[in-house]
C-alpha cells in the first residue's frame, strides 16, 4: 500500500509545485484593482496544462487518498486536493474534499490546515459572486484562526480580501477598516504587493465615496510601494488606469488621458495582461470622446470590447457598450445608442452589478424621451432595492463577526460548564470510590479481628480440654497413689505380720501339717508380693500415661466407636511432636476427625476406621479411612459434616481431598501446614 | 553363762512387733543361755523417748528399725533412718537391723549410706526362718542383708560404670513423675546441665529413644532406680 501512497503524494506534490507560479489565493489572483471589475474573474492559468486531464489526476488521487490510513497525511493530501480541485474549478470535488478535509482538521486540531481549507471555501464562494457573505465568513474564519496561531501575513491576506468584498457590497466604512488592519500588519512584513493593493483599495473605495483627493493619494502611495518590487509593470499598468479613471471623474480629462497613454506604452502590455489593456484604451478613448476627439473613437472602442468579447470580461463589455452607446448618442444615432445600451442593460442584469444596471437605465432614460418615464421610475426602484441590499448586506457583515464571536463564546462557555460537569463527575466518584473502600478495609479489619478472636478461643478450648483431661488424670493418678500407699503400708505390713506370726506358730506333730503350714506361708507370701505390685503399678506415674494430643484422639475414638462399632488404629509418626505445634491447629483437627467419625457412624457401616498423622515437608498429612459403603460421586463435596471439614481446612490454608467408592470404603486426606507452638520451648 | 541382750522394736504395726518378738523367742530356745530384754515402741516419739531414756551402761544391743513410722510431734525425725541416727550417735556400738518394705535402690542406697546397718531387712523377702537366722547372725556379730538387697549389690558391683549423687537423683525424680522442667528445684543444676546428664545417661544407657519412659526402665533394669 505504501509505495502507492507515496507516488500519489509526491505526484500531487508535482503538480502544487507547477501550480505555485500562481498565486495561492484565488482572490488575489484576480487582478480587481480595477474600476470596473469583473465579476466572474479569470485568472492566469500557466498555459502547458491540460485540464480535463489534470481533473481526472485529481479524481484518481481522491479516491486513494480516501483508503488512506494514515490520518495527518490523508489531511495534508486533502488538503492540496481542495486547493487544486478549487483552482480548477471542480467545484463538486472541491466541496467533497473540502468538507472531509475539516472534519479531519478540526478532529486532530490542525489549526493551520483548517485556516488554509477555510481559505480555499472564500475562494470557492467568491467565483460565485450572489454568495459573497458566505465568502466574506470564510474568510473571516480563517482570519481568526491565523490571527490566533500567529500567521499575520495569511491573516492580513484574508483581511484585504474581506475588505475587497466588503468594498463590492458598498461597505465602505468596513473595508477601509479592513483595509487599514491589513496594512498595519503588512507593512512591517514589508509585502509590498498586498501593500499595493491595499492603497488600490483605499483609492478605489474613496473614488466611490467622491473624494477623489484622498483616492489620489492612496493611488500614488499604492504606485509607491509597487516601486519596491521589481517586474510590476503591469500592475503599474492597472494602478496608472485607476489613477486615470479618478482623475476623469474630477473631470481633468486632458491629465487623465495622459495617464491612459502612460500605461497603454507598458511593454506588451496586450499580451501580458489584454484586461488591463482593454480597459485602458476604453477609456482613453472614452475620455477622448468627452473632450471632443470622436477621430477613430468608434474603432478603438471596438478593439476594446472586441479583446473583452474573447475573454469574457462580461462587466468591461457593459461598461464598453454604455461608452459606445453614449458616442452613437453624441453622433444623433438614437437607435444604435439605444440598441448598445439595452444590450448593456441586459448583459448588466446578467451578471448582477448593480452600479451597470443603475448606469445603463439612466443612459436609457435619457436617450429613450418616450420611455424616459418608465426608465426613471425603473431607476428609482432598482436605485431603493439597491440600496436596501446593501444596507443588509452591511448588517450582514457586522452580524457575521458578530455572531462568530457570539458564537465563540458561547462554545467557550459550553465547554467551561461542561469541564465543570465532568470536575464535579470525577469527584463524586471518587469519593464515591474512596467512601466504598472506606467501608471495604473496615470489614475487612473486623473480619480479621473475628477471625482472631475465633482463633484465640480455638487455643482457649483446646487448653481447656487439655487441663480437663489433666485434672481427670490428676484425680485419677492421686486416687491410685492413695490407694497405693494404702495398699502398701496399711495391707501389705498387717499381712506380713500376720504372716510372721503365723510362721512362728508351732506346728507339730503332723507331716501333713507341716507341709501345709509352710505351703499357707508361702502363699500368703505371693499375696504380699502381689499386693506389692499393684501398689507399685498404681504408683508407677511414669510408665503409662503422657497427656498429649493423640491420647485425646484416642479418647474420643474410645468414646465414639462403641455407637456403630468399628474398630479403629490410631498412627502418629514419631518425627510428629504434637507438642510442638499450635493449638490452634490441634483443636481443629479434633473438630475434623470428630466430624468424619460422625459421619462414618451415620452412613457408613464401617467396621474399621483408620486414623493417620504423617509429617511430610512441614505438612501435617491426615488420613482418615473406614472401610464402609462409600458413597457416589467423588470430588463433589456433599453434606454439612464435609462442607465443614473444607471450611476447616481452607481456613488453615490447607488442602482437602477425599477418594470413594461404593462398597469399598472412603478416604478423606487434608493436608496442612505446620505452624509452630509460640509457647513451646 | 548368760548374755543378756537388750532389744528395742520400733514399728507401727503390732503384728510385726509381736512378730519379731516371736522370733527372739525362737532364737531364746535355740540358744540356751542368752536372755533377752524386748522393749518397743510404735512412732518416731515414742522411740526417741526410749533411747533418750536409756541409761549409758544400760543402751541396747539391737535395735530393730522400721523406716515407714509416724513422725515425731516436733517434726524433727521423721523416719526410722532419723531414728537410727540418732542411735548411732548415743550408742555407736548398738546394732541396727533395718526392716522395711521399701524395695527401691536408692532408698537402699541411701540408708546404707546414712546408718549403715547390720542387718538390713526386706519385708517382702523376710520369712520365719530368715528372721530367725538374721537375728542369729547379729548376735553373733556377724550381718545379715535379705536377699533384694544382696541382689541390689551384686548388680551394683557388675555394672562397668558408676553413676554420681546426681545422676541418680535425676533418675530417681524423673521416675517417681518430676517433670524435667520442675528438676532444678531439686538439683543444683540448670536445664541446660540436666539435658546433658540425661543424655549422657542414655549413651550410658544405651537408650535410643528419646523419652523417659525408656531411660528409667533401663535404670531400673541395671539398678539404679
Amino acid at each position: 500500500m505504501f509505495p502507492r501512497n507515496f507516488y500519489n503524494f509526491t505526484y500531487l506534490l508535482l503538480i502544487s509545485f507547477c501550480l505555485l507560479s500562481c498565486n495561492k489565493n484565488k482572490s488575489t489572483c484576480i487582478v480587481q484593482q480595477m474600476m470596473q471589475r469583473d465579476s466572474d474573474s479569470e485568472f492566469y492559468k500557466t498555459p502547458p496544462f491540460n485540464e480535463s486531464d489534470q481533473n481526472k489526476k485529481l479524481y484518481i488521487a481522491y479516491s486513494k487518498v480516501l483508503k488512506e490510513k494514515n490520518d495527518s497525511l490523508k489531511l495534508y493530501c486533502l488538503s492540496r486536493i481542495s486547493k487544486e480541485s478549487n483552482l480548477f474549478s471542480d467545484y463538486s470535488l472541491f466541496k467533497k474534499a473540502n468538507k472531509l478535509a475539516i472534519k479531519l482538521a478540526t478532529k486532530s486540531k490542525n489549526s493551520s490546515v483548517l485556516a488554509n481549507l477555510y481559505w480555499d471555501l472564500g475562494n470557492f464562494y467568491t467565483s460565485n459572486v450572489p454568495m459573497n457573505d458566505s465568502a466574506f465568513y470564510y474568510y473571516y474564519k480563517a482570519e481568526k484562526i491565523q490571527s490566533e496561531i500567529g500567521q499575520n501575513y495569511n491573516s492580513a491576506r484574508m483581511l484585504l480580501n474581506m475588505s475587497i468584498i466588503q468594498c463590492n457590497a458598498k461597505d465602505y466604512t468596513g473595508s477601509e477598516i479592513n483595509t487599514f488592519k491589513a496594512i498595519s500588519k503588512l507593512k512591517p512584513l514589508h509585502k509590498y504587493q498586498q501593500l499595493f493593493k491595499c492603497y488600490n483599495n483605499l483609492g478605489i473605495i474613496y473614488n466611490e465615496i467622491g473624494d477623489y483627493k484622498k483616492s489620489l493619494e492612496f493611488h500614488l502611495e499604492a504606485e509607491n510601494n509597487l516601486s519596491k518590487i521589481k517586474n510590476s509593470s503591469v500592475l503599474i499598468a492597472s494602478s496608472l488606469n485607476n489613477i486615470g479613471v479618478v482623475l476623469s471623474n474630477q473631470n481633468k480629462y486632458k491629465e487623465a488621458i495622459a495617464i491612459f497613454a502612460k500605461g497603454l506604452l507598458t511593454d506588451q502590455l496586450y499580451r501580458r495582461d489584454p484586461q488591463v489593456y482593454a480597459m485602458l484604451l476604453d477609456n482613453i478613448t472614452y475620455c477622448k470622446l468627452k473632450i471632443g476627439i470622436l477621430k477613430s473613437s468608434l474603432p478603438l472602442f471596438e478593439k476594446a470590447l472586441q479583446i473583452r468579447q474573447k475573454y469574457h470580461y462580461s462587466s468591461g463589455i457593459v461598461i464598453n457598450k454604455l461608452h459606445i452607446s453614449e458616442y452613437h448618442a453624441i453622433n444623433k444615432d438614437t437607435i444604435k445608442a439605444l440598441k448598445e445600451a439595452s444590450e448593456a442593460n441586459v448583459i448588466a442584469h446578467k451578471i448582477h452589478n448593480n452600479r451597470d444596471i443603475l448606469n445603463s437605465l439612466l443612459l436609457l432614460s435619457k436617450l429613450d424621451k418616450k420611455k424616459n418615464y418608465n426608465y426613471a421610475e425603473k431607476y428609482i426602484t432598482l436605485n431603493d432595492s439597491f440600496f436596501k441590499q446593501e444596507r443588509i448586506t452591511r448588517n450582514k457583515f457586522e452580524r457575521i463577526r458578530f455572531e462568530t464571536d457570539q458564537y465563540i463564546k458561547e462554545s467557550q462557555e459550553q465547554k467551561r460548564q461542561k469541564m465543570l460537569i465532568l470536575i464535579i463527575g470525577i469527584f463524586t466518584t471518587l469519593v464515591g470510590g474512596l467512601l466504598y473502600l472506606i467501608k471495604y478495609q473496615s470489614t475487612k479489619n473486623k473480619t480479621l479481628l473475628l477471625e482472631r478472636e475465633q482463633q484465640k478461643s480455638n487455643e482457649e478450648i483446646y487448653s481447656l480440654m487439655i487441663e480437663q483431661h489433666n485434672k481427670i488424670d490428676e484425680g485419677k493418678k492421686q486416687e491410685r497413689m492413695r490407694i497405693s500407699e494404702e495398699l502398701h503400708d496399711g495391707v501389705l505390713s498387717t499381712l506380713f505380720g500376720t504372716r510372721m506370726n503365723i510362721g512362728f506358730l508351732n506346728v507339730v506333730e503332723e507331716e501333713k501339717n507341716i507341709k501345709n503350714h509352710k505351703r499357707f506361708l508361702k502363699e500368703l507370701q505371693n499375696i504380699e508380693e502381689e499386693i506389692r505390685n499393684l501398689s507399685h503399678k498404681l504408683n508407677n506415674e511414669l510408665l503409662t500415661s503422657d497427656i498429649d494430643f493423640i491420647n485425646i484422639v484416642h479418647l474420643l475414638l474410645e468414646t465414639q466407636s462403641p455407637i456403630s462399632g468399628f474398630d479403629y488404629s490410631i498412627e502418629s509418626s514419631p518425627n510428629l511432636f504434637w507438642k510442638l505445634i499450635c493449638n490452634n491447629i490441634k483443636i481443629n483437627i479434633y473438630r475434623i476427625i470428630q466430624e468424619a467419625i460422625q459421619n462414618i457412624n451415620k452412613h457408613a457401616n464401617a467396621t474399621q476406621v483408620d486414623i493417620q498423622f504423617n509429617l511430610v515437608d512441614n505438612n501435617i498429612n491426615l488420613m482418615i479411612a473406614d472401610n464402609g459403603i462409600g458413597f457416589k460421586e467423588k470430588g463433589v463435596i456433599h453434606g454439612i459434616g464435609l462442607k465443614n471439614i473444607a471450611s476447616r481446612t481452607k481456613l488453615l490454608d490447607g488442602h482437602f481431598s477425599l477418594d470413594t467408592e461404593i462398597n469399598k470404603g472412603t478416604k478423606l486426606f487434608i493436608t496442612l501446614p505446620i505452624k509452630i507452638n509460640n509457647d513451646a520451648k | 553363762m548368760q548374755s543378756e541382750f537388750k532389744i528395742l522394736i520400733i514399728d507401727d504395726h503390732p503384728m510385726i512387733i509381736e512378730a519379731y518378738r516371736s522370733a527372739i523367742c525362737r532364737v531364746a530356745e535355740n540358744q540356751q543361755n542368752i536372755k533377752f530384754t524386748v522393749d518397743s515402741a510404735n512412732d518416731c516419739e515414742a522411740g526417741d523417748q526410749k533411747i533418750k531414756n536409756c541409761a549409758p551402761n544400760q543402751n541396747y544391743n539391737i535395735v530393730f528399725l522400721d523406716v515407714k513410722l509416724p513422725p515425731s510431734l516436733n517434726g524433727k525425725i521423721v523416719s526410722g533412718e532419723d531414728l537410727g541416727l540418732k542411735v548411732r550417735k548415743k550408742m555407736p556400738d548398738t546394732k541396727i537391723i533395718i526392716s522395711t518394705m521399701f524395695d527401691d535402690n536408692h532408698r537402699i542406697k541411701s540408708i546404707f549410706k546414712n546408718l549403715n546397718p547390720e542387718g538390713f531387712l526386706i519385708k517382702s523377702d523376710v520369712t520365719t526362718d530368715n528372721l530367725v537366722n538374721a537375728i542369729t547372725a547379729i548376735i553373733n556379730n556377724r550381718i545379715y542383708y535379705s536377699e533384694t538387697v544382696n541382689q541390689l549389690l551384686r548388680r551394683q558391683l557388675t555394672t562397668d560404670f558408676t553413676l554420681d549423687n546426681i545422676d541418680r537423683q535425676i533418675l530417681y525424680l524423673i521416675s517417681i513423675g518430676t517433670k524435667t522442667k520442675d528438676l532444678p528445684e531439686f538439683l543444683p543444676l540448670s536445664i541446660a546441665g540436666i539435658e546433658k546428664r540425661k543424655r549422657n545417661l542414655k549413651v550410658l544407657l544405651n537408650v535410643e529413644n528419646n523419652s523417659n519412659k525408656e531411660l528409667i526402665k533401663a535404670a531400673y533394669e541395671k539398678g539404679f532406680v
